[in-house]
């Protein structure tokens, strides 16, 4: 897994223009994916993981527009990528899984007729029936469904297809936007099972989205943390997961009731998140981190690197801050500010 | 009343209880005409000041038990006793009026459950108007604040002067609550009520309901797919599969010794991010059938990994099990647990 990555996000930010004026929605995030690396993107709602995803797969449209950073997917730069340059490489190169299938999916149209859209429009050589047929086999839905349409179908089935369409081409990146948000457990954990089945058996790289920590923490290998917009922690899964170094993706991991061990009061994370609009000042989680200190509310934290993962938190850098010194030279990300 | 929560007298009469409630519904027309079983030979017991968690999967029915509760559907058979009483024999807006009151319902969807035209103030004080006409504007006024601020949210007259799309999700859900425990309720019907919040700010609304229960005296049923936070706040469980009730007991001892295949499975499916990576084989793709015109046999025996013969002859009716513990399965054993493992890795993760 130490190839080269082939999506390389740097220093990126987004802007929704608002009659307040501009509004960083995603600011400063850098990531790297390598082939077949399944990426988790965890924040709660108006966090911009949904706008990072669109971002990358450049599908912002307006108030919404990428104000400065970089985004090369397979060497090329698709930020300043034409229009018909970009629809040559979706679905070919990249595919997106949108959150609601319901609302993906044409509700007018059959399955079928959908699939044979796609290839179609990047004219394919292959047989369209025959290839719809083979990707519905490969998301375990009979093919006889092909000629089901949207409603006919089960919510699980539905996200299952909209999974076989973004795989017609065999694509090397699938961008998931909470893909499971709108399944009940069963169908979620069996959705999480056979996308990383068919990952391994493909190949592709996979970025996924959601608000749910746990649902990925089998499930990927790297971990995003995001907070207003910027990322405070970013680091291997289970690294993550065993030693949080960010008060926030402390908090995540415990607002979740366990269903074994013993049975302790939560408190969730207090607050909400803050108006990105008029950001707090320093670090943004100050108003709702249980340890928050005098100098949180007027330094702006930097992502700094803690045992393989990097954490933008203060308590961090005074903890270990040896470390920083010649960590700070390799560590990723940080933009100018 | 103020202790023990689970454990009421016995000879109490329970808060609200369900005999034999089934509920169907005539689907296709003409020649194809069908009946659909949402709900089949249900009964649930609910008893003062108890939360009582009713889990399974999208489509096994347990929406419709809550309607039924609530009265927006009557049953096809069977009968709901209310404090005893047979809804049966309610007659008249009046007392039709004060039931709704004692049993409100909150819904899944904070975003489209409220009017968007109106501050929240309005939903609250339309309801004391209606349910509570003893009150005066002065008295709707401050048993809307106290409601309000019962849920947590503060400055209560701040955020009564709001529109709903001022407020967060996990706000306008708390204003659900709010809306329910002004009419000084029994039993609260709760349909997923955290299912569309971020998962950082479910924990406050189900300390919300915990703490209403025991402020209040407040009932809930708490309809959920989530294991985990079933766990967290409530006493009981039922579980539920296409329109049966497979599985009831408390909620530790259910959760520990689960007797039902289906239990199991979907206790096995609940994420635990602090659980060693374990490797699963298993995938369960099957989803629970819509029951249209059943035969006799085990609804679930189609993904049950245990499935018997006579799973496809006879359906299984409850049998206890264990200390006031109940499940439908002809396999499943009486305490002394041969907890057959779903995954095999189960065990492992169970420490």
């Amino acid at each position: 897994m130490s190839s080269a990555p082939i999506l390389e996000v740097r220093d990126l930010r987004v802007e929704y223009d608002t009659p307040r004026g501009p509004v960083g929605a995603v600011d400063g995030v850098s990531l790297d994916v390598r082939k077949g690396e399944f990426v988790g993107i965890v924040g709660e709602s108006g966090c911009g993981k949904s706008t990072l995803l669109f971002a990358i797969a450049q599908l912002l449209s307006p108030p919404a527009s990428i104000s400065g950073g970089s985004v090369v997917f397979k060497g090329a730069s698709m930020v300043e990528m034409s229009d018909k340059a970009l629809a040559a490489m979706r679905w070919r190169d990249y595919s997106v899984v949108m959150q609601s299938a319901m609302n993906a999916l044409n509700p007018v149209l059959s399955i079928g007729a959908q699939f044979k859209d796609v290839l179609r429009a990047h004219d394919s050589e292959h047989n369209a029936g025959e290839r719809s047929a083979e990707v519905m086999r490969l998301v375990g839905i009979d093919p006889i469904h092909l000629r089901s349409y949207p409603h006919q179908l089960s919510g699980g089935m539905r996200q299952r297809a909209m999974i076989a369409m973004a795989l017609l081409f065999t694509p090397d990146l699938v961008i998931m936007d909470e893909p499971t948000s709108a399944l009940d457990v069963v169908a979620q954990r069996s959705l999480m099972v056979q996308i990383k089945e068919l990952q391994h058996q493909l190949g592709f790289a996979v970025i996924f989205v959601t608000h749910d920590m746990s649902l990925v923490s089998h499930f990927s290998e790297q971990l995003l943390v995001m907070y207003a917009g910027q990322v405070v922690e970013i680091g291997p899964t289970r690294s993550v997961f065993d030693t949080p170094a960010h008060p926030y993706s402390r908090g995540l991991l415990d607002a979740f009731p366990s269903i074994r061990g013993p049975k302790v009061p939560l408190l969730g994370i207090p607050g909400s998140p803050p108006d990105l609009a008029n950001p707090p000042s320093g670090c943004r989680f100050h108003p709702r981190c249980p340890v928050v200190t005098a100098e949180c509310t007027t330094t702006e934290p930097e992502l700094y690197h803690v045992a393989g993962a990097n954490a933008r938190c203060l308590l961090v850098r005074d903890a270990d801050l040896a470390c920083v010194a010649h960590a700070g030279t390799t560590s990723p990300s940080e933009g100018s500010a | 009343m103020s202790v023990e929560p689970a454990g009421p007298a016995p000879a109490e009469v329970p808060l609200i209880q369900t005999r034999a409630l089934s509920r169907h519904f005539r689907i296709g027309g003409g020649m194809r005409k069908k009946t659909l079983h949402a709900v089949d030979d249900a009964n649930i017991v609910i008893h003062r000041k108890e939360i009582v968690a009713l889990a399974g999967e999208s489509g096994s029915g347990k929406s419709t038990v809550a309607r039924l509760l609530a009265r927006v559907y009557t049953p096809t058979s069977g009968d709901i006793l209310y404090q005893g009483r047979p809804l049966s024999q309610m007659s008249g807006r009046k007392e039709s009026l004060a039931y709704r009151a004692d049993v409100p319902m909150v819904f899944q969807d904070p975003f489209s459950s409220l009017n968007p035209a109106y501050r929240v103030s309005h939903g609250i004080v339309r309801g004391l108007k209606l349910h509570r006409p003893e009150l005066d504007r002065a008295g709707r006024a401050a048993e809307t604040e106290r409601v309000v601020e019962a849920v947590g949210l503060t400055p209560a007259r701040d955020i009564l002067g709001r529109y709903p799309h001022e407020l967060s999700g996990g706000q306008r859900q708390r204003i659900g609550f709010a809306q329910a425990l002004a009419y000084r309720p029994k039993l609260i019907l709760a349909d997923e009520p955290v299912s569309m919040l971020d998962v950082s700010i479910r924990i406050g609304l189900l300390n919300v309901m915990a703490r209403m229960r025991e402020d209040e005296d407040v009932s809930f049923l708490y309809i959920t797919h989530d294991l985990a936070s079933a766990r967290y706040v409530a006493d009981r469980l039922i579980v539920m599969y296409a329109g049966n009730v497979v599985e009831s007991g408390p909620m530790e001892d259910l959760l520990a010794r689960p007797k039902h295949p289906y239990t199991q499975l979907l206790l096995d499916t609940v994420p635990d991010p602090r659980a060693p990576l374990s490797v699963t084989a298993e995938t369960d793709r099957g989803e629970p059938p819509r029951v249209i015109d059943p035969t006799p046999g085990c609804r679930f025996r189609f993904r049950c990994p245990l499935a018997v013969q006579e799973c496809s002859e006879v359906t299984p009716s409850l049998r206890v099990l264990g200390r006031d513990h109940q499940a439908a399965c002809h396999v499943a054993v009486a305490d002394a647990p041969a907890s057959a493992p779903w995954p095999p890795a189960r065990a492992a993760a169970q420490r």
